[in-house]
């Protein structure tokens, strides 16, 4: 391999709007060699995928580029700034040329990067017609040998089904033959397996490896710190357009230097024992203010004055042999699972596994076929509603898209105020989950994802229970966004003794947030014991292949 | 390349902050948006309609049925700025004395179009898979015919008249609105604020009225602005046809009916009364699509 890099970006500065205004990426620097891989880390927002578009022509309308060098395959591919100091960079035609032969580019979303109505074999022989000279039968062949190259299974049948017919990581595997058809020298990788199981994000994660083996260089961005740290050899981490610290993986995520990548890298759950914080602690979180400690009072006092019995039960929630079949797959199959009062058990799965069915059984909204969930100690489901509604202020529920869980007319203190029953309790609850009292005027579709979250859990506390159920609450959340959130989550069971049925994908959460484990996969429980054994020794095949999947960050001391 | 051409001009209508599809969430201050130069004019033109038809003499003093032969047939002048007609009423005060009943039938029509499409429309969202077959297998059949024809068949069944053309018209309006709040109610019903409140322990009663109701008619009543529009200009086109206010009654539909005869010789008989009900109907529409925009946000 010779020295010269295919792509060298040079103080990178991109915006939107008038030429030389704000821009959302200021000063990037970065060189793409053949087989090596860097990696944009970032939060959402950061400008990563802004600076990877603007090295194949594709930020979108009304932007202007500028750089120092903006150099692909040894031409610059940044024209002369014009009277207005807008950058005409190639023409579209020339552009056309760079993208698919020099650089190939693999998004997020397969599901909407791929023509839903036509055959995968068309989408990747597009990438052939257009960048080489093969005729359609060699085309055909050639098609044939990029899937097998993706690893995708039955590649002669599979290449004659449209996008919608693949799962999710067999769409993946089609976009990125797309990507690679004509044999680009560098490949961008645009979050390609953010939407996927960790077990098909492995086998993809492998794929990319396999690829940059060959010579291919790649540009991966991601927000995920242990993938990058698995794929990468040199990282660019990226906050607010700015590049905060580069340089090797390894001394850039095991000896972080500046304090928003330490941010990054602490916020990550993955084995960090149970109760540490991931989050720098706030002011006023540390301590808890005394609106509240008088608040704790109550509370203690409350629920058992009111639930003298519920309230010494040692388990809060007995789900015992509950399935439920919808259409012809069972969805949860004889699962059984307890709750101790005052800790977590962590229900952990990949999509398709039960663990969504589950958590409307428990909550009553899905009638199960067999099986039934007691709360503390009283019949739970099966029951008729008007019931279970007198109960219903017992169990809360947080759920993953906070927004849509708001009705939209409301603001956050009408919400609160409905579910607490007490305008006078707004300002309490928003203090209990760290936000200040003029939140109660905002709607929520006014808020960022973390603090949605919040007002969520806020609503969740207001009615006093003693269980609240985690549908995936910190999955749409950036990492150290997720990290406040976990840490808010610890709080909040310390200062009201708190039961948790916390559900995820996401095993370095589960670990972090759970007393007891149950892994469930086809709608089965097929492991369960406490977080420290489960991890430590997984019986179950599938818990062990889980475990093998998950990549891990290799974390200094 | 459509994409990638910046955009040139926004609308009036729009808002001063074009990024929302790029930084997401929009701030609370561009909710007070102020209106556009064509929502000011439109919601000036409502506001001397409703002046006309609440207090007609205060525009015009005169009596709209006063007949005057010797003045027949004049052209717009000083005196008589919309003309005269064929007895020598003058059109500017009927104009004036005509908005009553043309707003009238125009919002009683849409009222009782959305009245019947509320029933219609909830009970199928909310009452359960067979009165959802019924309700809606009885809309198609509705929908098969045009509204106007439609309107013309309860005319043709009950005989002509305001009352039974405002009926019509609503009537005909109503599958229309009964399909778009069947399908409001039934997005809302099933969204994860509506569960979010079952967990809670809200009873049915209150999570209808506080979350059911109020989400999925607000939409609809910014829709019912822009209906009246519409019916004001069906109720015009079936006096029109005579068989809704009839001369000598001062409504614009039926001034037009009069006016025709006379297109060749006096053509402000039916241009003013025409020029009216375009008006109207285009400044409730302006303003009923200002509101949908508003609430789209």
């Amino acid at each position: 391999m010779n020295d010269a890099p295919l792509v060298r970006v040079e103080n990178l500065r991109v915006g939107f709007g008038a030429p030389g205004g704000p821009a959302v990426v200021d000063g990037v620097s970065f060189e793409l060699h053949a087989g090596r891989t860097v990696a944009l880390v970032g939060e959402s927002g950061s400008g990563k995928s802004v600076t990877a578009r603007s090295l194949v022509g594709l930020v979108g309308a009304g932007s202007w580029v500028a750089a120092g060098a903006l150099d692909v395959g040894g031409a610059s591919v940044l024209g002369p700034a014009d009277r207005g100091g807008r950058t005409r960079g190639p023409s579209a035609a020339a552009w056309r040329r760079i993208r698919g032969r020099q650089i190939g580019l693999v998004l997020q979303d397969a599901l909407v990067s791929l023509d839903p109505l036509r055959p995968i074999e068309r989408e990747i022989g597009d990438a052939l017609r257009l960048n080489t000279p093969l005729s359609a039968a060699a085309r055909r062949t050639r098609v044939l040998e990029l899937l097998e190259a993706v690893g995708m299974p039955e590649p002669a049948e599979r290449m004659r089904q449209r996008s919608g017919e693949l799962s999710g990581g067999l769409r993946q595997r089609a976009l990125i033959a797309s990507a690679i058809a004509a044999d680009p020298p560098v490949l961008i990788a645009d979050e390609p397996t953010t939407a996927l199981d960790s077990t098909v994000q492995a086998r993809i994660l492998e794929l990319l490896e396999s690829i940059t083996a060959r010579g291919t260089a790649l540009l991966f961005i991601s927000h995920d710190l242990a993938v990058v740290s698995r794929l990468a050899d040199e990282v660019l981490v990226m906050r607010g357009g700015r590049v905060v610290e580069s340089g090797p993986t390894e001394a850039v995520l095991g000896d972080p230097q500046h304090e928003y990548t330490r941010a990054l890298v602490r916020a990550v759950p993955t084995g960090v024992a149970r109760g540490i914080r991931l989050s720098a602690p706030r002011p006023a979180a540390a301590m808890p203010p005394p609106a509240s400690a008088s608040n704790q009072d109550s509370r203690e006092t409350a629920p058992e004055s009111a639930h003298d019995d519920p309230s010494r039960q040692r388990v809060v929630l007995d789900v015992r042999g509950v399935s439920k079949r919808f259409a012809r797959r069972m969805a949860v199959d004889d699962v059984s699972l307890q709750v101790p009062r005052g800790g977590t058990l962590g229900v952990v799965g990949q999509s398709g596994s039960g663990k969504t069915t589950l958590a409307r059984i428990i909550l009553g909204l899905t009638p199960p076929d067999a099986g039934s969930v007691l709360l503390e100690g009283g019949a739970w489901v099966p029951a008729p509603e008007r019931v279970r509604r007198p109960r219903r202020p017992r169990l809360g529920a947080v759920y993953q898209d906070a927004l849509s869980s708001f009705d939209p007319r409301l603001t956050v203190g009408q919400i609160l105020a409905d579910a607490a029953g007490d305008r006078s309790r707004v300002t309490e609850l928003l203090d209990d989950v760290g936000l200040a009292g003029q939140v109660a005027d905002a709607r929520p579709l006014d808020l960022s994802g973390g603090q949605r979250q919040r007002v969520s859990i806020a609503r969740a506390l207001a009615p006093r229970p003693g269980l609240i159920i985690c549908d995936e609450p910190v999955s749409a959340l950036d990492v150290t966004i997720q990290a406040q959130v976990l840490d808010l989550f610890d709080e909040l069971q310390e200062r009201h003794g708190l039961s948790y049925l916390f559900i995820s994908h996401d095993l370095g959460v589960i670990q972090h947030m759970s007393d007891t484990i149950a892994v469930m996969h086809d709608g089965r429980v097929v492991e369960q014991g406490s977080a420290a054994e489960v991890f430590s020794n997984p019986q179950s095949p599938y818990t062990q292949s889980l475990l093998a999947a998950a990549p891990r960050l290799g974390r200094s001391a | 390349m459509t994409l990638l051409e910046p955009e040139v001009e926004s609308d009036a209508g729009r808002p001063a902050d074009g990024r929302r599809g790029h930084a997401g969430s929009g701030h609370g201050s561009a909710r007070g948006r102020v209106l556009g130069v064509a929502q000011w004019v439109a919601l000036g033109v409502i506001g001397v309609l409703l002046v006309a038809a609440v207090l007609p003499g205060l525009l015009a003093p005169g009596d709209p049925l006063a007949i005057d032969p010797a003045q027949a047939f004049l052209s717009p002048r000083w005196g008589h700025p919309f003309g005269t007609d064929e007895s020598g009423r003058d059109i500017y005060t009927r104009v004036v004395h005509g908005a009553a009943p043309s707003l009238v039938i125009g919002v009683a029509a849409t009222g009782i179009g959305i009245a019947l499409a509320l029933v219609l429309g909830l009970a199928a969202a909310l009452g359960g898979r067979v009165v959802d077959f019924g309700v809606s297998r009885f809309l198609e059949v509705l929908f098969a015919f045009p509204g106007l024809l439609l309107a013309l068949l309860v005319i043709t069944v009950y005989g002509p008249g305001v009352v039974t053309s405002t009926i019509a018209v609503g009537l005909a309006t109503a599958p229309g609105y009964a399909r778009i709040i069947r399908s409001q109610a039934r997005a809302v019903a099933g969204a994860p604020y509506v569960e979010a409140a079952v967990v809670l322990g809200r009873s049915r009663a209150r999570i209808l009225g506080r979350h059911i109701l109020p989400n999925a008619l607000l939409p609809v009543f910014v829709l019912v602005t822009l209906g009246i529009g519409q019916a004001i200009v069906w109720a015009a086109a079936l006096s029109y046809l005579g068989l809704g206010a009839e001369p000598p009654t001062a409504e614009w539909g039926a001034m037009l009916f009069a006016g025709k005869n006379y297109l060749a010789t006096a053509w402000w008989m039916t241009f003013f009364p025409g020029l009216a009900i375009v008006v109207a109907a285009a400044a409730t529409t302006v303003l009923g699509r200002a509101l949908q925009k508003r609430g789209a946000r």
